[in-house]
């Protein structure tokens, strides 16, 4: 198996599907069949990844076609890329499963293309060692999230969010093809490894010299990718669209944007700014950029987590209040900052898709989103209540589960920066646990409220599908909480060494280029 | 003189481009914001083929030929990368207007109306 094959199998089985489910008479059970098949597929070959990239001691190069580097384009997939690739896979499975048994409208083989799109696009994001290559991976990640985000096209909400997500990101994908400009200008090239070693002063095969004002270029490159990732990843001055897009999409789509798309622009800064960049000129004033725009997005994320009405818009604050973290915690600059970045978008992207999960159970019941509509309801559904508890006792940060060691790591971080901007994450995540705290109680106590019209049956039950992938997620919840230092120490340590090591990341391509250059 | 047609065209297109981000910014109807979207997606496209012009006469294809030295083919080929890329972009540029324009069209079909206003009210009508 080749590392390149990973993202392909999604998406070629994406482009097949379609025509499967017209050749098969549209069954439904052809369609779960044939996707589940794929998200299994993606997941083990994930996994053969994953161990593929920690037993190796460099990174891995997958060059397409045979064409050397700076010429054609490669993956390069190395120990920080892999924890990504695994969680992706695996979250991408539970979420086919989840859409199996929670979408009940026509039309499923597309919804099933569309996902699997999305994780073909973001597993490519997460590996690709091109520059203008991310900005492929990014608009397939777009195309494929604008398409599933208005899947319930009769529904306004669902039309006008995934309106207002493409407009603004496909502007933002934009600003980000024209600062792949600036950056060709300057270095004569867009592969990753190329342009570090050039950044760095490294004899690099074919692309050799910089033209121009390189430290002008990078600036501008910096903004102009700034402002994609500011509003691909829903950061302060940027996040309008998000909560207008979660309230459309379906919940199993919801947990994977907020998983996982999200993060890919958080990921390509870190990559710019730790791997391929690091030392820049001006990476002062880019920190503070990073700590400003972080800290206002982690307030407005938790003050507007305390006004919604609606869940959907609350799990979606919530979903930039951890941008915010993640933004605040890449201005450090430090390899713990990159663990701290690294241990938390997994544990989010958890954590967050079993909040999604199992909110996605009550709306499957009570089938409306807003919170006095959903009142009373994890009375009847127990073991639901109790998994969409563990979910937020998590992502409020309570000791024993998951998302709280990597809110220390960065509390941690921050603190070494300066006191106040620990601070912040202490005042928005209480901010943060009162919102989530009104919304159990509702949930649990509050009285289902009349005058609706809704005939409501006195005895619900359990959704036991949903309830048990959910119960599979919380086992991670509760585990990678227990086993953290295990866990760090094994994968998150390493990956952060290794996504710091700019020497080894040029020097595997290199190598590569150089052995197929010289026959 | 070339120069300055070079100044001219490349202000100009970044004047394109920013007009194109005012343009979607503020107009409220959504086919004038797609419109928009493509003003500014060419000024970029147009900017990123200027990259690989080179102000030379004769200019050389991008293929090379054995009569030609090496460093006159560097100094007279337009840059062909810039040119892939664009084409790259411009193909997916064509999916998300479609994907956009069939956005417009569904709310259209739904409400009768391409306003952004008309839009934002019908959503608060819902909630409420």
């Amino acid at each position: 198996m080749e590392v390149g094959l990973v993202p392909i199998i999604p998406l070629g089985f994406a482009f097949f599907l379609p025509f499967t489910a017209m050749m098969t008479g549209r069954r439904r059970k052809v369609v779960i069949g044939y996707a589940i098949t794929a998200l299994t597929v993606a997941f083990l070959s994930g996994l053969w990844l994953f161990r593929e990239a920690f037993s190796s001691s460099e990174p891995l190069v997958y060059p397409f076609g045979n064409w050397i580097a700076p010429v054609g384009i490669v993956f390069e997939v190395d120990k920080f890329s892999a924890t990504f690739v695994l969680t992706v896979t695996f979250g991408f499975l539970l979420a086919g499963l989840y859409s199996a048994l929670y979408i009940r409208t026509h039309g499923l083989e597309f919804f099933y293309t569309f996902l699997l799109g999305l994780e073909a696009g973001v597993l490519g994001a997460f590996m690709t060692g091109d520059a203008f290559n991310a900005f492929v991976m990014l608009e397939v990640i777009g195309a494929s999230a604008y398409a599933i985000v208005g899947f319930y096209r009769n529904r306004s909400e669902a039309v006008e969010g995934a309106f207002k997500y493409g407009v603004s990101g496909a502007v933002a994908t934009s600003l980000y093809f024209l600062a792949l400009g600036f950056i060709y200008a300057s270095f004569g090239t867009l592969n990753m490894a190329n342009l570090s070693a050039k950044f760095h002063g490294i004899s690099f095969p074919i692309a050799t010299r910089v033209l121009g004002e390189p430290e002008l270029a990078l600036a501008l490159f910096f903004a102009l990718t700034l402002s994609m990732v500011i509003v691909k990843s829903a950061i302060f001055p940027g996040h309008y669209w998000l909560p207008s897009a979660y309230r459309g999409a379906p919940i199993p789509v919801g947990a994977v944007l907020s998983g996982f798309v999200e993060v890919v622009g958080i990921y390509l800064l870190a990559r710019y700014t730790y791997t391929l960049f690091h030392g820049l000129p001006f990476w002062n004033a880019l920190s503070i950029v990073f700590f400003t725009l972080g800290t206002a997005t982690a307030f407005l994320g938790s003050v507007m987590m305390l006004v919604q009405r609606d869940v959907k818009g609350l799990i979606a604050y919530s979903t930039i209040l951890h941008m915010g973290y993640l933004f605040m915690t890449l201005g450090v600059g430090s390899r713990l900052a990159l663990l701290a970045v690294d241990f938390h978008i997994v544990n989010h992207a958890i954590a967050k898709m079993l909040l999604f999960f199992t909110t996605g159970a009550f709306v499957y019941r009570a089938g409306r989103t807003d919170i006095d509509g959903l009142a009373g309801i994890g009375r009847r559904m127990p073991l639901t209540a109790f998994l969409f508890g563990t979910a937020v006792l998590s992502l409020v940060g309570v000791p024993p589960l998951n998302v709280f060691f990597s809110k220390m790591l960065i509390y941690g971080v921050l603190l070494q920066v300066s006191p106040w901007l620990a601070s912040v994450v202490i005042i928005t995540s209480a901010i943060a646990a009162w919102a989530y705290f009104r919304l159990f109680v509702t949930l649990w106590r509050g009285k289902p409220n009349e005058g609706h019209g809704h005939e409501e049956p006195e005895e619900r039950e359990e959704v036991w599908g949903l309830a048990s992938i959910s119960l599979v997620l919380a086992i991670f919840v509760i585990g990678l909480g227990l086993f953290a230092p295990v866990v760090i120490d094994r994968y998150f340590h390493p990956a952060a060494v290794q996504a710091m090591d700019w020497q080894g990341y040029v020097e595997a391509v290199r190598k590569i280029s150089e052995q197929l250059l010289a026959g | 003189m070339i120069s300055f047609l070079l100044a001219y065209i490349t202000l100009t297109l970044f004047a394109m481009m920013f007009l194109g981000i005012y343009g979607v910014a503020t107009r409220s109807n959504l086919i004038k914001k797609i419109i928009m979207l493509n003003i500014m997606g060419d000024a970029i496209n147009m900017l990123f083929i200027l990259i690989g012009y080179r102000l030379v006469f004769p200019v050389f294809p991008p293929i090379y030929e054995k009569h030609i030295t090496f460093r006159e083919f560097l100094s007279r080929a337009v840059d062909p990368v810039p040119q892939a890329l664009v084409l790259t972009a411009v193909v997916i540029g064509m999916a998300m207007n479609i994907l956009l324009t069939t956005y417009a069209i569904q709310f259209y079909r739904l409400h009768g109306t391409v306003d952004a206003r008309d839009m934002a009210e019908i959503l608060r009508g819902e909630d409420g």
